[in-house]
């Protein structure tokens, strides 16, 4: 009996938890990445001391710097490994995640 | 919430059914109706990230983050106060944005239990807490009764390996060192906390006696027969600091058969005395207190955990990160506990909403300073291999960069101290 009104609610109380849950999605793929740049660029990637803001860079600029970190052609000291393992689709999801937090 | 929903689940809380049901599901009440229970253990590195991504990537879940200090003074930065260039308040932050602008609920308390069973922890002021999904980040504690003669409690050896008073001690007895006096730097066999940060202390204190006392040495007794930016180190030493600093290997020295803390004196297995005005044992480390009193250590001394969401291997629903865990081929520093808080964030988040764990890369870096002006770094690239966290790349500075770029690295350090400290604390 119990079993059985269990089974035949427990497809709401999926939606129930679901729809909870609209409000704790999670990040997104960008965001995720995102959040390990902010130990160095700072919060927001406002830049701290002499390390780079990047939330005032166009999408195209980041994607160019961080592409020409991984094949060396812009000098870095650390970017250059930082860089080096992020593929292509990686690096656009994060150019545009970070060009679009607020200046 | 709606309200059709609040009047579903008073209706199903009024049948007692929500709460039997639930249980089949493994979801408490109040889980499935105001979201979960996370408690974190320890407002360190990975602690205070971990609370704060949680509540970033899902604002519906509860988080109450317990640490006794209501300051928390970094280790990193720490060598820089023992070497008298920075103050004290330098490293010390609060938990009060933590609480104030990310609703965490912040207890200045100390765990003293898990109960795993009934997925509740007792605190030392007598509070009970029920989590969902607990985490640990509870750091290092030190071995005892690994050197004959030797506690690391001793106040006359401080080991300064967590930060704060340990820290303020070992300062004032560099500074209180007579000119011409000797250092002696022990780092443990690794694996320890920070495998760079012996030799950066060497480098600062190094830089304190050569303006300060310029007649003194100090002699590292290392644990191993090589160490962290090995290189660039030595060459630094060379340039800046020459005859100063004098490094033996475990090789040469055989290890230590004893201490004689009243005669400032480390008898070695080679037989030889080394006397210092300061002697700096780093202790051998082994995960923190609580987890290891908790059974989530194996035999090594730290924490097995599943690498994709730091999930202990011995028990459910608790993760461990920080320098207590085992993280494949991460080292025990800040950068690396801030990455996992960041993961393991995300991999309770996926477990509340039911959704994926994402692969990413993810990037460890510490800098280390050897003057004011002159910083060097190693970074990692760590990827999921064969379900082990697993090294891809590394680099060092290079051996050949200008003087120019040491002073930028030395500005970057101090950039990367700023963002982490603001990631954990603003
Ligand atoms: C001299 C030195 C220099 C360093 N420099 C660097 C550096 O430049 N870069 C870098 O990345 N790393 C550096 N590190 C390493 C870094 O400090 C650690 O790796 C980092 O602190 C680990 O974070 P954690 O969260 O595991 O532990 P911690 O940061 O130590 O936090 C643990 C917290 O848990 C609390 N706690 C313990 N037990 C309990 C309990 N039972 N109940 C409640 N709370 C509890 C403690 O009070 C503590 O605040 C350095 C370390 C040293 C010693
Ligand atoms: C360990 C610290 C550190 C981390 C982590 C880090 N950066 Fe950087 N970044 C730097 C430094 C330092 C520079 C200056 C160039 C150099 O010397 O490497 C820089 C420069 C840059 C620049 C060039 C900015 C400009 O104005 O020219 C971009 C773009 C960038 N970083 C993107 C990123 C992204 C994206 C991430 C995360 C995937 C990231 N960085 C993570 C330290 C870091």
């Amino acid at each position: 009996m119990m079993n059985r009104i269990a089974i035949s609610i427990l497809p709401l109380l999926t939606m129930l938890i679901w729809s909870t849950n609209s409000m704790a999605q999670g990040p997104s793929r960008a965001e995720f990445m995102a959040s390990s740049c902010l130990v160095c660029h700072g919060q927001e990637a406002k830049g701290a001391l002499k390390i780079p803001p990047l939330n005032d860079l166009k999408v195209s600029d980041i994607k160019e710097s961080m592409i020409g970190f991984k094949t060396g052609e812009e000098r870095s000291t650390i970017m250059g490994i930082i860089a080096k393992d992020y593929s292509k689709e990686d690096i656009i999801l994060l150019a545009e995640y970070i060009a679009a937090l607020p200046d | 919430m709606t309200i059709e929903r609040r009047q579903f689940i008073q209706t199903l809380g009024a049948t007692g059914l929500l709460a039997s049901m639930s249980s089949t599901l493994g979801f408490s009440l109040s889980h499935a109706a105001s979201g979960a229970r996370v408690i974190v253990i320890g407002g360190g590195f990975g602690g205070t990230i971990c609370a704060k991504y949680i509540r970033k990537f899902s604002p519906s879940t509860a988080v109450t983050l317990i640490e006794p200090k209501k300051n928390y003074f970094t280790c990193p930065g720490s060598n820089s106060v023992i070497a008298n260039l920075r103050p004290m308040t330098h490293i010390s932050h609060n938990y009060n944005k933590l609480g104030a602008e990310y609703g965490i609920s912040v207890l200045h308390d100390k765990v003293s239990s898990i109960d795993s069973t009934t997925k509740i922890v007792t605190l030392k002021g007598g509070g009970i807490h029920n989590y969902d999904f607990l985490v640990l980040s509870p750091g290092i504690d030190f071995k005892s009764d690994t050197i004959e003669g030797y506690n690391p409690n001793d106040e006359t050896f401080p080991h300064a390996w967590k930060a704060g008073e340990q820290t303020r001690l070992l300062r004032d007895q560099i500074l209180s060192m007579d000119d011409g006096g000797t250092v002696i730097i022990a780092p443990p066999t690794r694996p320890f906390r920070a495998p760079p940060a012996p030799y950066e202390r060497a480098s600062l204190i190094a830089h304190y006696l050569s303006e300060n006392k310029p007649r003194s040495k100090i002699i590292i007794l290392d644990g191993n027969n090589d160490f962290s930016k090995q290189a660039l180190f030595i060459q630094a030493w060379k340039k800046l600091y020459p005859g100063m600093i004098d490094w033996v290997g475990i090789k040469d020295h055989g290890g230590f058969s004893a201490v004689h803390t009243p005669y400032r004196e480390i008898v070695t297995n080679s037989g030889n005395h080394f006397k210092g005005q300061v002697v700096n044992i780093i202790p051998p480390q082994e995960a923190g207190l609580i987890a290891i009193q908790s059974g989530l250590a194996d035999d090594s001394g730290w924490c097995p955990v599943k690498p994709d969401t730091f999930e202990s291997t011995i028990q459910k629903n608790i993760h461990v990160i920080g320098d207590s865990c085992q993280a494949g081929d991460m080292p025990k520093t800040g950068h690396a506990a801030n990455a996992e808080g960041k993961i393991c964030a995300a991999a309770i988040v996926a477990s509340i909403t039911g959704r994926p764990i994402m692969d990413i890369t993810y990037n460890m870096s510490i800098y280390s300073l050897i003057s004011p002006k002159y910083g060097i770094s190693m970074s990692e690239n760590y990827q999921m291999i064969d379900s082990r966290i697993t090294k891809v790349s590394s680099a060092s500075s290079s051996l050949k960069a200008k003087k120019k770029t040491r002073r930028k690295e030395a500005q970057y350090a101090a950039g990367w101290y700023k963002s982490i400290t603001s990631d954990m604390f603003k």
